[in-house]
C-alpha cells in the first residue's frame, strides 16, 4: 500500500486536484466518532432445501435509520440474479419514527438492469434495484425478498452483518429434508447453531448480535472482515451436469469432467510451438516462451452465460478468435504448453477474495490461472495478463490457496508470496546540478516482479505521448527536456530516462539547499488511527534502490550532509545516505516492505516507519559558495 | 414522435438518386496497401488508423430513418484494439427504433501474401435489456493482432424523424477518410450545424427531382484527419471534434408545412407544454402545501428561495442521473423522496412558484456533455436541467442535487459556459463559478525539543467547502484533518478538533484543532532549519507536461490563504530568510505572493496562492506551468536558523 498510497496521494493536493466527481452521493454530517447512521434490528434469513436440489432463500430485514448517511446505505437494495438464480419477491416499506407505515414499494420503484463488471463483455448476471427513502429520523425501512437457487453448487452464504453498522439480532434458519448431508463453516464469527428435527425436516438455526464496525485507515476492505457463514452439500447438480463437493479433490474432478476433450489445437499451432521450443530442451525456458506466445496472442474477453461461467471454451475458439475468458485462455494456454511437452494444469482460484479453508471443500473461487510444475520448482502463470512477467500472478492471486486440477481430480496447493526481492526497482541516476540552481539527470530504472508488472499493465494501452506522460508523473518533478526509453522494458524491464529539473536547489541567502533524492520520495504519512483493531493492508512486498550521483557545479562546496538514517523493523527496512567522493553527492536509498499484511498492534510502527521515511526522503544537502566564508 | 401517415400519397419510397456516388469503400475490399502498413509515419502515437468510415442516412417519405454505418480500422498496436468492442443502444419500444445488419470481419496479412479472413459470428453478437426499455447491443471484432484490418457494418433505423445521428469526423485515433451522406425528400427539412477548424474535402448539397418527388442529397467528406486525444484538466474532446450534427426543422403535408423547430422561443414553448417538464410545474395540492409551510412567515424572495432550496436539497436524494426531463412528477418526487436531477431541479422551480418567487426549469450541457451550439435551438444539446430563481434583476441558477452544496452553487460538472432558461421568452444565463476559498492560520511556536506546537483553524467554503463535506464523510475526522487539510506531513499529531456547520453548506466548514508536528526543527550540520509553510504544502505541479494542444480548464477560480505565527526557540537567529515572493500568470490569471519576516524571535508568513479564472488557452500554458513549477519551489522554502551557540564559524 505505501507504494500505491505514495503514488496516488501526489496528485491529491487540495489546490490542483481539479473537480470532483460530478456523481458522488455520500452525505455529510457532523463528525462524531459515536454517532451512528443505522441500527440493523433484525436480519433474518430463512433456507429452505427441497428434495430436488433447490434452495428458498428468504430474507427479512429492518433498519432503524439514523442521519442521511443510513438512508443512503439502506435506501437502494441490490439483489442479483442469473441463469440459476429468480428473483421471486421483493418488498418493502417505511415506517416513522411513531411506527406508522408510511410508504410501501411499488413496482415503479424497482428497477432490473444488466450488472456486468466493466471487463465482461456480456454475461447473463442482472440486478433489481429497489429504493425506498424517507427524509424525518429516525424512521425504519423493511426489506423482504425471496430468491430461488436452481443449483447447490453456489450455495447463498450468509452475511449476519452486511455493514459496518451494529445488528441487534441476526438469524439463519436453515431447513432440509432430514438426512441431507449438510455442511458449515463459520468465519470470523463463532455462534453454534440449535438443531432440531419434525416431519422429517431438519432445522437449523443461529442467531447472534453483532457491535458496530468502524473503518480504519488502511484496513481490509468489509469482505474480507464480515462475519458469515457458508454452508455446503455433498453433491449438486448444475446445469445437468452433477458433482461432489464432498472433497477438494471431488470438485476439482467435476471441473476436469467439464473441460475434458477441449484441447485439442489445431495442427498448425501445435507445429508452431513446436518450432518455437525447438532449440531447448529447458522446460522453464520453453515454459517461459508459450507464455510469451500466449500473451501476445490473446486478449483477455469475457463472455459468461449459464455454464459458460465453468466450462471453458475449446482451445480451436480461443486460437481462431484469439480471446477468451479467464477458463478460455488457462485452457489455451495449457494446450499450448503440452505441445511444447511441458505439463500444466488449471488452478482454481478466489481472486482477491477471502482465503478460503481447507478444511471445508465449496465453491469459492471466481478465477483460474496455470499451474505449471517445473523440474527445477512449480511456475504459476496469469494467463488473462498480456503484460505479466513469468511467474509474477498479481496481488490478488498471491499467497491463498488454489484448487490444482488434474485429470480426474485435484488437490489444493498454495500460490507463492514474490518475496519482496523479487519485486525490486533499481534506479541508477547521475545528476548535475547547474549554477541557476536546475539539475539535469539521467536514470535507469531496472523492474522486477509485480513492480515489472505494475508498470507494464500501464504503460501497454498507452501511446508514445501517454507512456511518456505516464513516466512523467510517476517521476513527478516538472521536468524539462524529458526523454524516456521503453525500448527495453518489455523484454528487460528496464526504463532509462533523462531530464532537467529548472529550479531543484533552492537558494537561500548565500546558502543552497538540495534534495539528494531525486526521484523516489514518499511525502505523506497516514492518520493515527487509534484503539486499532483491524489488520494493515499493504501492497505487495517489494525493494526500492536508489543509487543518485549529483555533481556540483564549480565553486560550490558542501557546507552540512545530512546525517545516515536506518529503521529496521520486523516488517519493513530503510536506509538512506549520503556521502561525497570526490566532490560529487553520492545518495544511496534503500527501502524494503517484506509484508503485505500487519496485525493490528503493528499499525503504529508501520506509520511511524512511514513517518521516518517521510521525513528522512525530505533530507537536503547545504551548499555554499567556496570563499564565502 | 408518431408516424404521419404521408405514405397514404405515395408508396414508400426509399431515397435513392441518380445522382448518387458509389460508397467510398465495399464490404471485404481491402487495398494491399492498407492491409501491408506496418505504421502511421504522420502520428508516431497513432494505435489504430481508421481507414474510412462511411454513414449514410436516409430519410424516406415516410419519414422513418435508415441509418448505415461501415467502419475500417487498421491495428498498429494493442492500445487501438478498444475500438474493435462496439456497443450500440438504441430504444426498440413501440418499434421506434432498431439496430439490424450487424456484420464484422477482419483481415489478417499471412506472411505469405495471402490474407486470412475471420468473420464476426453471429453468436458473438450480444443483446441486452437495459432498464429503461432500452436496448444494447454489443460485439468484439475477432482474431485481431497488430497489423490486422477488421471492418464492421450495421444498419440503425428509426421511427422517429426529428433527430439524426450526430457525426464525428473526428477520433481518438487519426482518419483517412470519413464521409457522412443524407438524403431526404424536399417534403422534409432539416438544418445542419458543423463543427470544424479544418475545411472538407467535399461538401455538396443537392436536389433530386423525381415524378412527385424531390431529394435532397448533402454529403460531406473529411480527409486525412488527424487524431484528437484527450489531456488533463480540459472539459472533453467533444468540444473540439469536427463534426456535423441534424435536426428536423419543418415538413410538409399536402396544404400545408409544419415547423417542428425553429427558434429558441418555440422551443421554450413546446417545453412549458411537455408532460416531462413545464406541465408538471403547475404543482398539486401536496407540493403547494409543502412549500407554503416550508417558507412559513418568511417575506424577503431570497430567504424563501433559500429555504426551500435547503428543503429540496436535504429531503430528496439525487439517484445519480443528469436528465432534462423528469419520469415522475413533483407530488411523486417528494413522495418518494428520490429523484434524477430533473426531477428534483423541477421539484424546486415548483414549490418556488407556489411561494410566490418567479421560477423557470433551465437548462445546461455538463463539461463532459459538450459546449452549446447557441445557433442551433436542439435540445439534446443539453443533459442537466437545473433551477432558476429571479432575485432582484438576476436570474440564481439552483441545483439541490447535492445535500453538501450551498445556496447558487452548481455542480462543478455544469460549470461549462451558460444556462438556457426556459421561460416563456428565453434567456441565456452566464455561469459564473463562485470563487472556492481555503483559509488556513496556525498560531504556534517552536519547543525546545524543536516540535512545533499550536493551534490551527481552517476555513473552507465555495467548492473547496463541499469537497470537504465529502472528505470529512469518506475519511473520517483524522483522514480529513491529517491527511486532506494538513498533507500527511510528518510528525503530525492533531487534537482537540472540532468542526462546525459540517450540515450547513451556505457557511464556511471551519475546522479547529490543536497541532503538534514532531521534528519541525530540523538540524543540518551545524544550523537548523524550519518550513516556512509547515503544513499543507504544495507538492509538485501537476502539469508535469512540457506541450498542451487545448486548453486548461480549471471549472473554477480557487484561492487559499495561509497565515502563521511561530514563536521560535529563545536564542534562535535567522542565518538565512527567503525573500519575498510574489509571481503571477499573466491576464489576471493567478497570483502567488508570500510575506514572511521575523521580528521579535517570532515568524510572521502569509502566503496567498490563487487561480483566479478557470480557463486558460494553450498559448497561456507556459505561463500556467512556469507558476505552478515556481509555487512548488516557494512551498519547498525554509528559513536557516543558528540555535546552538556557533563553534567555529566560517561565515565573515
Amino acid at each position: 500500500m505505501a507504494r500505491s498510497l505514495r503514488k496516488a496521494l501526489l496528485v491529491m493536493g487540495l489546490w490542483a486536484a481539479g473537480v470532483p466527481p460530478a456523481v458522488a452521493q455520500t452525505h455529510a454530517r457532523p463528525h462524531d466518532e459515536r454517532s451512528q447512521d443505522a441500527v440493523v434490528t433484525s436480519d433474518v434469513t430463512r433456507l429452505t432445501l427441497d428434495r430436488r436440489g433447490r434452495v428458498v432463500e428468504q430474507v427479512r430485514q429492518e433498519v432503524e435509520v439514523l442521519t442521511p448517511v443510513g438512508r443512503e446505505r439502506y435506501g437502494t437494495l441490490v439483489i442479483g440474479y442469473d441463469s440459476f438464480r429468480r428473483v421471486r419477491r421483493l418488498e418493502g416499506a417505511v415506517r416513522n419514527g411513531s411506527g406508522a407505515e408510511v410508504r410501501r414499494l411499488r413496482r415503479r420503484d424497482i428497477e432490473d438492469h444488466p450488472a456486468s463488471a466493466a471487463y465482461s463483455l456480456y454475461d447473463d448476471y442482472r440486478v433489481r434495484v429497489a429504493s425506498l427513502h424517507h427524509d424525518t429520523y429516525p424512521y425504519t425501512v423493511v426489506w423482504e425478498y425471496e430468491v430461488e437457487h436452481d443449483e447447490l453448487l453456489n450455495w447463498p452464504t450468509w452475511h449476519p452483518q452486511l455493514g459496518e453498522d451494529p445488528v441487534r439480532l441476526a438469524v439463519l434458519r436453515v431447513e432440509a429434508p432430514a438426512g441431507t448431508p449438510l455442511r458449515w463453516l463459520g468465519e470470523r464469527m463463532d455462534l453454534e447453531p440449535t438443531v432440531s428435527e419434525a416431519g422429517g425436516v431438519r432445522t437449523l438455526e443461529w442467531s447472534g448480535a453483532f457491535p458496530i464496525r468502524r473503518h480504519e485507515p488502511h484496513g481490509p476492505a468489509w469482505i474480507h472482515q464480515a462475519p458469515r457463514l457458508h454452508l455446503a452439500t455433498q453433491t449438486f447438480s448444475i446445469a445437468g451436469t452433477s458433482g461432489s463437493m464432498a472433497s477438494w479433490e471431488a470438485l476439482a474432478a467435476w471441473y476436469a469432467g467439464l473441460s475434458a476433450g477441449r484441447d485439442a489445437l489445431p495442427p498448425a499451432a501445435s507445429a508452431e510451438v513446436a518450432a518455437l521450443v525447438a532449440d531447448t530442451d529447458d522446460p522453464r525456458e520453453r515454459a517461459r516462451r508459450v507464455y510469451r506466445l500466449l500473451q501476445q496472442r490473446t486478449r483477455y474477453v469475457s463472455v459468461q452465460l449459464g455454464l459458460g461461467g465453468w466450462q471453458p471454451f475449446p482451445a480451436t475458439y480461443v486460437h481462431d478468435r484469439r480471446y477468451g475468458d479467464c477458463k478460455a485462455l488457462v485452457n489455451y494456454g495449457q494446450a499450448l504448453l503440452a505441445a511444447a511437452g511441458v505439463p500444466s494444469y488449471p488452478a482454481l482460484i478466489g481472486n482477491g477474495l477471502p482465503d478460503l479453508d481447507p478444511a471445508f471443500p465449496r465453491n469459492a473461487f471466481n478465477h483460474v490461472i496455470l499451474y505449471v510444475p517445473l523440474p527445477d520448482g512449480e511456475v504459476w502463470l496469469e494467463s488473462t495478463s498480456q503484460t505479466a512477467p513469468f511467474g509474477s500472478i498479481g496481488a490478488g492471486n498471491e499467497d491463498r490457496w488454489a484448487l490444482v486440477v488434474t485429470p480426474g481430480g485435484g488437490r489444493l496447493l498454495r500460490t507463492p508470496l514474490l518475496p519482496a526481492k523479487s519485486s525490486p526497482q533499481f534506479r541508477t541516476a547521475h545528476a548535475e546540478l547547474a549554477t541557476d540552481g536546475s539539475l539535469r539527470v539521467s536514470e535507469t530504472v531496472q523492474l522486477g516482479g509485480n513492480q515489472l508488472h505494475e508498470v507494464r499493465g500501464a504503460l501497454s494501452q498507452r501511446n508514445a505521448s501517454d507512456r511518456e506522460g505516464w513516466w512523467r508523473d510517476r517521476v513527478g518533478l516538472a521536468a524539462d527536456r524529458f526523454e524516456v526509453d521503453f525500448s527495453a522494458l518489455d523484454e528487460e524491464g528496464r526504463v532509462s530516462a533523462s531530464y532537467t529539473v529548472p529550479r531543484y536547489a533552492a537558494a537561500v541567502g548565500r546558502r543552497i539547499l538540495v534534495h539528494p533524492n531525486v526521484a523516489e520520495r514518499w511525502t505523506r504519512v497516514p492518520p493515527a488511527s487509534p484503539n486499532r483493531t483491524q489488520p494493515v493492508e499493504l501492497s505487495y512486498p517489494f525493494h526500492d534502490t536508489d543509487m543518485v550521483r549529483i555533481t556540483l557545479p564549480e565553486g560550490l562546496r558542501v557546507e552540512a550532509l545530512p546525517d545516515p538514517v536506518m529503521v529496521e523493523t520486523p516488517f519493513a527496512r530503510y536506509e538512506a545516505l549520503v556521502e561525497v567522493e570526490d566532490g560529487v553527492l553520492v545518495y544511496t536509498r534503500e527501502v524494503e516492505i517484506h509484508q503485505r499484511t500487519l496485525p493490528a498492534e503493528a499499525y503504529d510502527a508501520y506509520r511511524q516507519f512511514v513517518e521516518a521515511v517521510v521525513r528522512a526522503d525530505d533530507v537536503r544537502v547545504m551548499l555554499a559558495r567556496h570563499g564565502g566564508g | 414522435m408518431k408516424r404521419w401517415g404521408l405514405g397514404g400519397l405515395l408508396a414508400l419510397v426509399w431515397a435513392t438518386s441518380a445522382l448518387a456516388q458509389p460508397a467510398p469503400i465495399r464490404w471485404g475490399e481491402v487495398p494491399p496497401d492498407h492491409l501491408a502498413m506496418t505504421e502511421f509515419p504522420g502520428d508516431p502515437d497513432a494505435q489504430a488508423v481508421i481507414l474510412a468510415d462511411y454513414g449514410k442516412v436516409e430519410v424516406t417519405t415516410d419519414a422513418d430513418v435508415s441509418f448505415e454505418r461501415h467502419r475500417r480500422i487498421k491495428l498498429l498496436s494493442p492500445g487501438g484494439y478498444s475500438l474493435a468492442t462496439v456497443s450500440l443502444v438504441y430504444d426498440p419500444r413501440n418499434r421506434v427504433q432498431a439496430v439490424a445488419e450487424i456484420r464484422g470481419q477482419t483481415h489478417i496479412r499471412q506472411p505469405d501474401g495471402s490474407v486470412r479472413r475471420v468473420a464476426l459470428e453471429r453468436n458473438s453478437i450480444f443483446t441486452e435489456n437495459l432498464q429503461d426499455g432500452r436496448r444494447r447491443v454489443t460485439f468484439t471484432l475477432p482474431a485481431l493482432e497488430p497489423g490486422a484490418v477488421f471492418e464492421y457494418s450495421y444498419r440503425f433505423s428509426s421511427t422517429d424523424p426529428i433527430f439524426l445521428p450526430d457525426w464525428y469526423f473526428q477520433d481518438s485515433e487519426p482518419v483517412l477518410w470519413s464521409e457522412f451522406r443524407v438524403e431526404h425528400p424536399g417534403t422534409i427539412g432539416y438544418a445542419f450545424v458543423t463543427r470544424s477548424t479544418r475545411p472538407f474535402a467535399l461538401r455538396t448539397d443537392e436536389t433530386a427531382r423525381r415524378p412527385g418527388l424531390e431529394l435532397r442529397l448533402r454529403r460531406w467528406v473529411a480527409e486525412n484527419v488527424p487524431a484528437l486525444r484527450e489531456e488533463p484538466f480540459m472539459t472533453t474532446s467533444e468540444d473540439y471534434l469536427q463534426m456535423v450534427k441534424g435536426q428536423l426543422v419543418e415538413f410538409a403535408t399536402p396544404g400545408r408545412v409544419v415547423r417542428v423547430l425553429k427558434t429558441w422561443e418555440e422551443l421554450a414553448s413546446v417545453l412549458a407544454e411537455h408532460a416531462s417538464f413545464g406541465r408538471l410545474l403547475n404543482a398539486p395540492r401536496a407540493v403547494r402545501r409543502q412549500a407554503e409551510e416550508v417558507a412559513g412567515q418568511l417575506t424577503e424572495p431570497e430567504e424563501k428561495a433559500r429555504a426551500v432550496y435547503d428543503y429540496v436539497r436535504t429531503r430528496v436524494v439525487w439517484d445519480g442521473r443528469l436528465e432534462i426531463l423528469a419520469d415522475n412528477t413533483p407530488a411523486r418526487v417528494l413522495e418518494v423522496r428520490r429523484g434524477n436531477a430533473a426531477e428534483i431541479n423541477l421539484l424546486l422551480v415548483a414549490m418556488l412558484r407556489q411561494v410566490g418567487l418567479d421560477a423557470e426549469g433551465a437548462l445546461v450541457s455538463t463539461r463532459d456533455h459538450g459546449s452549446v451550439i447557441e445557433q442551433f435551438p436542439i435540445i439534446t444539446q443539453f443533459n442537466l436541467a437545473v433551477a432558476a430563481v429571479r432575485l432582484g434583476d438576476s436570474w440564481v441558477l439552483l441545483d439541490a442535487t447535492d445535500p453538501n452544496r450551498p445556496f447558487g452553487l452548481l455542480p462543478s460538472a455544469a460549470l461549462n459556459g451558460r444556462a438556457w432558461v426556459a421561460a416563456r421568452r428565453p434567456q441565456w444565463v452566464n455561469i459564473t463559478p463562485a470563487m472556492s476559498t481555503h483559509n488556513l492560520h496556525l498560531d504556534g511556536e517552536v519547543t525546545a525539543d524543536g516540535a512545533l506546537v499550536g493551534t490551527l483553524r481552517s476555513e473552507r467554503a465555495g467548492y473547496s467547502g463541499v469537497d470537504a463535506r465529502y472528505e470529512l464523510v469518506e475519511y473520517g475526522v483524522e483522514g480529513y484533518v491529517g491527511l486532506h487539510l494538513l498533507g500527511g506531513a510528518a510528525g503530525l499529531d492533531v487534537s482537540d478538533v472540532a468542526i462546525e456547520h459540517a450540515d450547513y453548506p451556505s457557511q464556511p466548514l471551519v475546522t479547529t484543532a490543536n497541532v503538534r508536528l514532531d521534528g519541525y526543527l530540523q538540524s543540518i550540520g551545524d544550523l537548523e532549519m524550519i518550513h516556512v509553510k509547515p503544513l499543507m504544502r504544495e507538492g509538485e505541479s501537476p502539469f508535469t507536461r512540457t506541450t498542451r494542444t487545448f486548453p486548461v480548464d480549471f471549472a473554477y477560480p480557487r484561492v487559499e490563504e495561509f497565515s502563521a505565527e511561530i514563536r521560535l526557540p529563545a536564542g534562535a537567529v535567522v542565518a538565512e530568510l527567503p525573500p519575498y515572493a510574489f509571481f503571477v500568470v499573466p491576464n489576471r490569471g493567478g497570483v502567488y505572493e508570500r510575506k514572511l519576516e521575523v521580528r521579535d524571535g517570532v515568524m510572521y508568513v502569509t502566503v496567498k496562492r490563487a487561480v483566479l479564472r478557470a480557463r486558460f488557452e494553450p498559448t497561456e500554458y507556459g505561463a500556467v506551468r512556469d507558476f505552478f513549477d515556481r509555487v512548488a519551489a516557494a512551498e519547498r522554502d525554509v528559513i536557516v536558523l543558528r540555535t546552538a551557540p556557533p563553534a567555529i564559524t566560517t561565515d565573515p
